[in-house]
């Protein structure tokens, strides 16, 4: 098959039924964003290295940029506009990035989230190094990881507050 | 004006959670590359095929045959050669007789979608005839090299002359000297660089870009298009997916060529340059070769200390002119946070075929650093004292005289950073532990300490507050938010001089029309500068709203009192008015203005032949202790601990500091133990993140520990000084350092690849 060759492919995101015409050679990432406008999945390396395009499909996670759109037929695709939103809720583990300051420039954030829903469906209970193991597939630039592994622990944990761990010492010279 | 110590309490100094994190973590907000204006066309950029070559011929008459391509430009089509910026070394938008790096356009083309922009690229038809490269600094300044720019490869030479290093070489009891090398590294913030614009009726264009500096983005536009930036172009920042300093040139770049290509086109256009063109394209961390002679006596004092340094400029002069930020940072940093005597420094800015050196977290520092805390760790092992104790021999302290003759009068926490990282890693007794553990990997600890001058020289910065319609307070500080949180801390510093709550503020993306000129958000500035002026701008705004609650209240305003957000009467508690009646009462549109005010800080003043003067108006100061564990069969290195304590004056939101320290730290292992842009004959060879590697969420210490020390500086806002870059500087040496320490062997080349240090501990078997 050519692939320009265009097929009708019908799937569900975020619940909803979904039917789009693409050509066979295009990615799910830019059948998401170009013709269904879910901006929130985003594009950076273009070649499954960095997961800020994560999504889940059938509830697995994969790399929207190394998915065709045609695979997605029959499928449940969910993105991040399918975890929550601002106008009706946010899953915990969105409140928990944003408490923990696992945002910073917050590209990452959506693929970073995305990725820890999956991670949290597999293994409810990670320990550290199971998250820091799966994150792997997630690249940030911003924020050394640190407070993404808390903020997903912190929801494994049954919350979405900082605790303890995030407690920094301040050593205030002026006061001596 | 409060005092220097006034420092806070309230709000400042608490854990706020950023103001867009709900917003961020939802998927919710739109980046540059989520715009979608109606008829908007795809930009694309042809990029050269040689590092080095003469232009012969453009033949774009077919491209611009194709179906759907709405524009194509070549360098004639562009009156003169615009560049990046006014500086004559700056990059051509589109080059027209010769390319110098791999980076270079040729062509600009833009089209209703990628497949015909393709097509049109395809067919454009470039003759070269390639020429002689150049990729070395150093060699790049032979005689015999390929000359780049008429003047030649040399864009500027920085000197430190103090004392006589010579004579005071002969007083050293010992002398260590030594070469390193850095590679260049790239950014890769995770969004590539992405800009839009849109023709407005009249002439003028809308803008908008992901950078860290909206007004240059304006000026420049302006210049390039022959348009009045104030009145003819309209800039408005869209949220940037990572900085790191490469979203001032990179940024000016894209945003310059999608506005010759919407005036050209009459449409709105957007273009985005893909991973590989952000790789081979973009600002990188200048190489760098740097030689260092260093003198101390028995006793543990420094005498002289002399530093070469040959930056690769790469083929263009970016940000800066002819003197880039990473340049003036290499000179003024070079000789460490230390009392050094007699001090001999020049740093040679060199040409190349290679991407231009720009900024990036602390230009110039990370390198110089990597060298001269190799250099103490050298000295200190030699004369048998212990690196940390030789540090506070030598560190700067109140009072003291840099090695570029500034005396430091205050704000000085360096000895302090260094005794608490000591505590906090417990240094003293790890040191006595075993070297070898169970599965045969060697432990050691590094110690690396730094300075950081913060902000710029031309960093004056203004800022305006509102009163909403809503009655809430809006800051415009015209400075950018990239992640670092300075919507909420600048919120934080208001929300505590007018005594509002912080829930009360709101703040929104820069726009050119609504902020005032804030300066760049970079050189760890913002808090400090643009803090100050959002500091004064909120005793403006108190005064301002008591006036207006007097008004409405019918009482003079001298009775009045702001707090807890509400104007109300000193002698009758009940006569009082909220900021929502104020705002129903006073605000005829969106916005009141209520407080304006700027913030002009000392200028940079040095001397042109000794360097020597006042560079920087303050210094932030850390240290760092890592510990690692090598493999010394295969070479890896695990990081398993980073203590690091950084002096920012005063931490307004210590969870934002704590997450400099963590970025910094991981961007800092990552230029130590993986990152290079490999390049050979100005051909990068991993254009890719399957190439260019950076640290995962596995490769991060396990044990972090972020230490926040306050030296409060007067002329920052409670006291603040800034952070975003200094936690990066010292990172790679502490590592190094601590190899050395668990294989005895130094490492003068990064990065610390397996590889490498594997080949070194064969070679030191072999003997």
């Amino acid at each position: 098959m050519s692939l320009s060759a265009k097929s009708v492919v019908s799937f569900t995101l975020n619940g909803e039924p979904v039917e789009v015409m693409v050509s066979t050679g295009r990615y799910l990432v830019d059948v998401l964003r170009e013709d269904l406008s879910m901006m929130g999945t985003k594009r950076s390396c273009d070649q499954g290295v960095c997961g800020t395009c994560s999504v889940l499909l059938n509830g697995r996670l994969v790399s929207s940029c190394l998915t065709l759109a045609v695979r997605a037929e029959g499928a449940e695709v969910t993105t991040i506009e399918g975890l929550g939103s601002l106008e009706e809720g946010l899953h915990p583990l969105q409140e928990s990035f944003a408490s923990h300051g696992a945002t910073q420039c917050g590209y990452c954030t959506p693929g970073m989230i995305v990725s820890a829903v999956a991670l949290l469906e597999e293994n409810p209970d990670p320990s550290e190094e199971e998250i820091k193991h799966w994150l792997t597939g997630n690249l940030c630039r911003c924020t050394g990881y640190q407070k993404i592994i808390d903020a997903i622990r912190a929801v494994a944990e049954g919350r979405t507050e900082p605790g303890p761990e995030a407690e920094v010492e301040i050593v205030k010279a002026y006061e001596e | 004006m409060a005092e220097a110590k006034d420092m806070g309490g309230v709000v400042v100094g608490e854990n706020m959670t950023f103001m867009d994190a709900l917003e961020k973590a939802s998927g919710e907000p739109l980046y540059l590359d989520d715009l979608q204006l109606p008829g908007m066309l795809v930009g694309f950029a042809l990029r050269s095929e040689h590092a080095h070559a003469e232009i012969l011929s453009v033949d774009a008459e077919a491209a611009r045959r194709v179906e759907g391509v709405a524009a194509v430009l070549i360098g004639a089509d562009l009156e003169g050669e615009p560049r990046l910026t006014p500086h004559k070394r700056a990059t051509p938008l589109i080059v027209r007789d010769r390319v110098i790096y791999m980076g270079d356009v040729v062509a600009l083309v833009a089209a209703e979608g990628p497949d015909a922009a393709k097509e049109a690229m395809r067919l454009i038809k470039v003759k070269y005839k390639p020429l002689p490269t150049i990729d070395d600094p150093r060699a790049a300044l032979e005689k015999d090299a390929p000359q780049l720019w008429p003047e030649g490869n040399l864009l500027n030479h920085g000197k430190i002359r103090k004392g006589d290093v010579e004579e005071a070489f002969k007083t050293a009891d010992i002398i260590v000297e030594s070469v390193y090398r850095t590679p260049s590294v790239d950014h890769l913030y995770m969004e590539v660089e992405a800009g839009c614009a849109a023709p407005l009726p009249g002439g003028g264009i809308q803008v908008w870009c992901s950078t860290q500096q909206p007004f240059l983005m304006r000026s420049n536009v302006a210049r390039v298009l022959g348009l009045r930036a104030e009145s003819d172009v309209r800039f408005i920042q869209t949220l940037p997916g990572g900085g790191f300093g490469g979203k001032n040139e990179a940024s000016l770049d894209v945003t310059l060529r999608v506005a010759l290509l919407a005036r050209a086109t009459g449409r709105p256009v957007k273009l985005v340059y893909s991973r590989e063109e952000s790789l081979i394209a973009s600002a990188k961390r200048h190489s760098s070769i740097i030689y260092c002679r260093t003198g101390a006596t028995k006793d543990g004092r420094l005498v002289a200390s002399e530093v070469e340094v040959y930056l690769d400029k790469g083929a263009y002069a970016a940000s800066g002119g002819d003197s880039p930020p990473a340049f003036k940072r290499a000179t003024y940093h070079s000789c460490g946070p230390y009392d050094v005597p007699n001090a001999k420094v020049d740093v040679y800015c060199v040409h190349t075929n290679n991407p231009y050196g720009g900024q990036m977290r602390g230009p110039g520092c990370p390198q110089v650093h990597f060298a001269g805390e190799q250099q103490m760790d050298q000295l200190a092992r030699a004369l048998d004292i212990d690196p940390i104790e030789f540090r506070r021999i030598n560190g700067l302290r109140e009072g003291s005289r840099t090695a570029w003759d500034q005396r430091l009068d205050e704000s000085v926490g360096l000895l302090e950073t260094l005794e608490k990282a000591e505590a906090a890693s417990g240094w003293k007794t790890r040191n006595g532990g075993s070297r070898r553990t169970a599965d045969g990997r060697l432990r050691g600890f590094g110690v690396a300490s730094c300075l950081y001058g913060t902000g710029n020289a031309y960093s004056a910065a203004e800022a305006y507050i509102f009163l909403t319609s809503e009655g809430k307070i809006r800051i415009a500080a015209g400075v950018v938010d990239f992640g670092q949180g300075s919507k909420t801390v600048l919120s934080q510093i208001a929300s505590e001089v007018l005594d509002i709550p912080y829930s009360e503020f709101v703040m929104g993306v820069v726009d050119t029309a609504i902020d005032p000129f804030g300066g760049t958000s970079s050189s760890s500035r913002v808090t400090m500068q643009g803090g100050k002026a959002v500091y004064n701008a909120a005793f403006k705004a108190r005064e301002e709203l008591l006036r207006l609650g007097g008004h409405l209240l019918e009482v003079d305003s001298e009775d009045l009192e702001l707090s807890g957000g509400v104007v109300r009467s000193k002698g009758h508690p009940g006569t009082k008015v909220s900021l929502v009646e104020l705002a129903d009462a006073f605000v005829v549109d969106e916005l009141k203005q209520i407080g304006v005010a700027d913030h002009i800080p000392p200028a940079s003043k040095t001397d042109k032949e000794t360097g020597l003067g006042q560079p920087y108006e303050v210094y932030g100061f850390g240290t760092q202790i890592a510990e690692v564990l090598v493999d010394p069969d295969t070479g890896e290195i695990e990081v398993a601990g980073v203590w690091a304590a950084h002096d920012v004056g005063k931490a307004i939101s210590p969870m934002g500091v704590a997450q400099q320290i963590e970025g910094g730290v991981y961007m800092g292992l990552g230029f130590c133990l993986m990152e290079e842009i490999v390049q050979k004959d100005g051909r990068m060879l991993n254009p890719d993140m399957h190439g260019y590697l950076v640290p995962t969420s596995e490769d991060i210490p396990d044990a972090l520990e972020s230490i926040i020390v306050e030296e409060p500086y007067s002329r920052g806002p409670f006291g603040a000084k800034g952070v975003g870059e200094q936690v990066t500087v010292p990172t790679a040496a502490a590592i190094a350092n601590a190899v050395h320490d668990a294989l005895g062997i130094r490492f003068p080349e990064l990065p610390l690849t397996p590889g490498r240090v594997a080949m070194a501990v064969a070679k030191a078997k072999k003997g």
